[in-house]
């Protein structure tokens, strides 16, 4: 028997309408744990390659992660994964909150969705069993309408529920998955999917707790009673609290790295107008993902110029950088405003964001005017003409339509030199996170399979300074030499790549990128504790970072599956530009170290230089012999 | 001084402080003001004077100035 898990997954054919169980031993579970892992494996096994990611073939796996549900600060996260509308490769995006460990105590590590319903339906999993049902009445209908009428239905108001918005509905490529109405898988077009197979909600409950699947749980439960103890204690988790990650705003602009006007600057100025001051003057509370002593989440109410509610989560610093600085709007109620509707409508904040400010660059060099923007000045700064096209991108009504594809297809469809201001890897909009201060962050995302993403790996700035506390604390993982934030040398490249296969591992784990090491509210050793407590196995460091890389691997043939190369590894041009301001002004990333260090990068991951494409030396040494001879263009996925 | 603790440097101020103020006699070292703080020089990413960015070992600073210091930056949440 195996421990930490529930070794069943629900597999669901909306098209048929059939629902069934599988279970695995032991032994596959140690190398796909869950999360990230368990979902890539399916995904290779069982989509064949070019399949329409909104055809009812695409298959959408929501997958626990091992400790998901584990009585332990930050064990809430869960994976989306399927292939992507909006990059054509591997998707993926996790959430925290509640439905996670609601699905592992449900008697489920994950739920398998393939077809499409003729009609709109809703799945409900009570401890196990799982039923289709109508979900008509609830099509069109706002979030909280639909999970007060989920609740109401099955008669239960703790039934946790994971669901799509209008923009999901309506298959932008960009539309997020959100559960408790504060929690969201955000990136890369989840909530399209999930619309593409008309299934507007998962509801489920879980009568088990995660004790009942530990090997030792008298230990998982010390282990959790003393991190809780310890975390409120420790200064990051303080920042977390008081502030979140809307505190970051401030140091952004005075490192010079707050994406500002679509990343042509580094500092906004009116940075004092959507700053911690600011946001705190605006913020009603505070709120925590399960079990978690962090308690992280804003919360932010008022009513003044604009009217915001604390139904949703409040603007997080990628709100407040994407529709602020990056769009130049220095009026935070405008921002919380359209970080409201963006929760309201199912869209995810960071692209939302990444497009407009796209769009504004274009109409500022009149690639596009009034015309074409149904009369809207898609100015920078321009706060009402945002809360105007964000409606529209979810209805994909108007100039919302082309905005909807995302800024890589909207730009070729605009054409001239549109492409050009297009912030985007692989198709995905950028974070709000400046790769020309923080280089390694850059690294990550030109090689993240599923386009550009903050949460990939470590930022460089944690790694400059050899007394700190992120940099004492990932010792354990081997990262002993410090290095610069602008430095893309050998140091960086190992740096980046431990910190992408610890990353990944959290992701397989179910951890959240803001308590393991390099946060180090919790320790490596800790993390290492948690595996064995759960599962009973000796699991060391060195193999969580395997687990981790196994699973990048997978990401990775799963695009190569796709024709993507090394060709789709690149940064935007534009940073290979200088700063235009700020105090980076005039920095920017050498072209021929980045390419260096892309190389030096594939030679650690032990992938082909010249292509980006695992070997299959590498594949054999992961276990994935079983992904070599994935038919692509031109031979088997690997090059030997 | 006019001092701004940013991110989770004000958790070593005794008071967990964001922004108060100091008073100095005389233009100091910025190092000897960051001691007198309590803020560990190994957690300092950023240090802005007057809000231009300033190298630690090389600054000084009088009783007009607004100090703001800043810890490495990390991610943010949002997935």
């Amino acid at each position: 028997m195996s421990h930490g898990t529930n070794g069943t997954i629900l597999r669901v054919d909306l098209t048929a309408g059939s629902i069934s169980t599988e279970s695995f031993d032991d032994g596959f579970y140690r190398r796909y744990p869950g999360g990230k892992a368990l979902a890539a494996y399916h995904l290779l096994r069982e989509l064949r390659p070019g399949v329409d990611p909104l055809g009812p073939e695409n298959l959408l796996v929501l997958a626990t992660g091992l400790l998901t549900g584990a009585p332990i600060s930050t064990a809430t996260r869960f994976n989306a994964i399927a292939r992507s509308p909006l990059t054509g490769g591997f998707g993926e995006s996790e959430a925290g909150g509640y439905w996670g460990p609601e699905l592992k105590m449900a008697g489920l590590d994950a739920i398998l969705v393939t077809g499409r319903s003729p009609d709109p339906v809703y799945l409900w999993v009570k401890d196990g069993v799982a039923e289709i049902r109508d979900a008509r009445l609830l099509w069109g209908q706002d979030p909280p309408t639909v999970q007060a009428a989920i609740r109401e239905e099955l008669g239960d108001r703790l039934v946790r529920v994971l669901q799509i918005g209008r923009a999901g509905e309506n298959r932008v490529r960009y539309a997020m998955l959100m559960n408790e109405l504060r929690h969201y898988n955000g990136r890369t077009g989840m909530g399209a999917v999930m619309g593409s197979k008309n299934l507007r909600a998962v509801a489920v409950r879980g009568s088990r707790r995660y004790g009942d699947l530990a090997r030792d749980p008298g230990a998982l439960a010390e282990l959790g009673r003393r991190l809780a103890k310890q975390i409120p204690e420790h200064p990051q988790a303080w920042d977390l609290r008081t502030k979140g990650t809307p505190g970051l705003t401030d140091a952004m602009n005075a490192g010079g790295i707050l994406p500002t006007r679509n990343f042509r600057q580094g500092a906004f100025e009116r940075v004092d107008e959507i700053d911690f001051a600011a946001y705190l003057a605006l913020r009603s509370g505070t709120r925590s993902c399960y079990a978690c002593a962090v308690r992280c989440k804003p919360e932010m109410a008022f009513s003044d110029r604009h009217t915001v509610t604390d139904t949703y989560d409040g603007p997080e610093y990628e709100a407040v950088a994407g529709f602020g600085s990056d769009c130049a709007i220095g009026d935070l109620q405008a921002v919380a405003r359209a970080n409201e509707l963006c929760n309201e409508l199912g869209l995810d904040v960071i692209s939302t964001a990444g497009t407009i400010a796209f769009a504004m660059e274009c109409f500022e060099h009149g690639l596009i005017g009034p015309g074409d923007t149904d009369g809207l000045e898609l100015r920078f700064g321009n706060a009402e003409a945002v809360l105007e096209i964000v409606p529209r991108i979810a209805d994909r009504s108007g100039f919302g339509e082309l905005l909807a594809q995302g800024s890589r297809l909207a730009a070729e469809a605009i054409g001239g030199d549109a492409p050009s201001f297009a912030m985007h890897v692989k198709g995905q909009e950028l974070p709000m996170h400046e790769p020309r201060g923080k280089v390694g962050v850059g690294l990550g995302y030109a090689t993240n399979e599923a386009g550009a993403d903050h949460l990939v790996g470590f930022h460089d700035p944690l790694f400059v300074k050899p007394d700190s506390v992120p940099f004492r604390s990932v010792a354990d993982l081997g990262i002993t030499e410090p290095t610069g934030a602008l430095d893309l040398g050998e140091k960086k490249v190992r740096i980046w790549h431990t910190s992408e296969r610890w990353n990944s591992a959290e992701k397989v784990l179910g951890l959240c990128f803001f308590g393991p090491v390099p946060r180090s509210l919790i320790q490596v050793a800790d993390v290492v504790a948690a595996v064995r407590a759960a599962t009973g196995w000796d699991m060391t460091a060195d193999e969580l970072l395997e687990v981790g890389e196994r699973a990048v691997n997978m990401a990775r043939v799963f695009n190569v599956r796709e024709g993507f190369t090394r060709a789709d590894d690149r940064l935007p041009d534009r940073l290979f530009s200088p700063l235009e301001n700020g105090a980076l002004a005039g920095t920017a990333i050498p072209r021929d170290d980045f390419e260096r260090a892309l190389t030096n990068l594939y030679l650690l991951k032990g992938w082909d230089p010249q292509t980006g494409i695992p070997t299959e030396a590498r594949l054999r040494e992961l276990g994935l012999e079983w992904t070599a001879d994935t038919p692509v263009a031109g031979g088997a996925v690997a090059g030997g | 001084m006019e001092v701004h603790l940013g991110g989770h440097l004000a958790f070593y101020d005794p008071k967990k402080r964001s922004r108060f103020e100091v008073h100095l006699d005389a233009e100091t070292p910025l190092l000897e003001v960051i001691r007198m703080l309590g803020v560990p020089e190994a957690e300092i990413a950023v240090a802005a004077v007057n809000r231009a960015v300033v190298t630690l070992a090389e600054a000084r600073v009088g009783d007009a100035d607004r100090l703001d210091l800043y810890p490495p930056m990390s991610g943010g949440a949002r997935r």
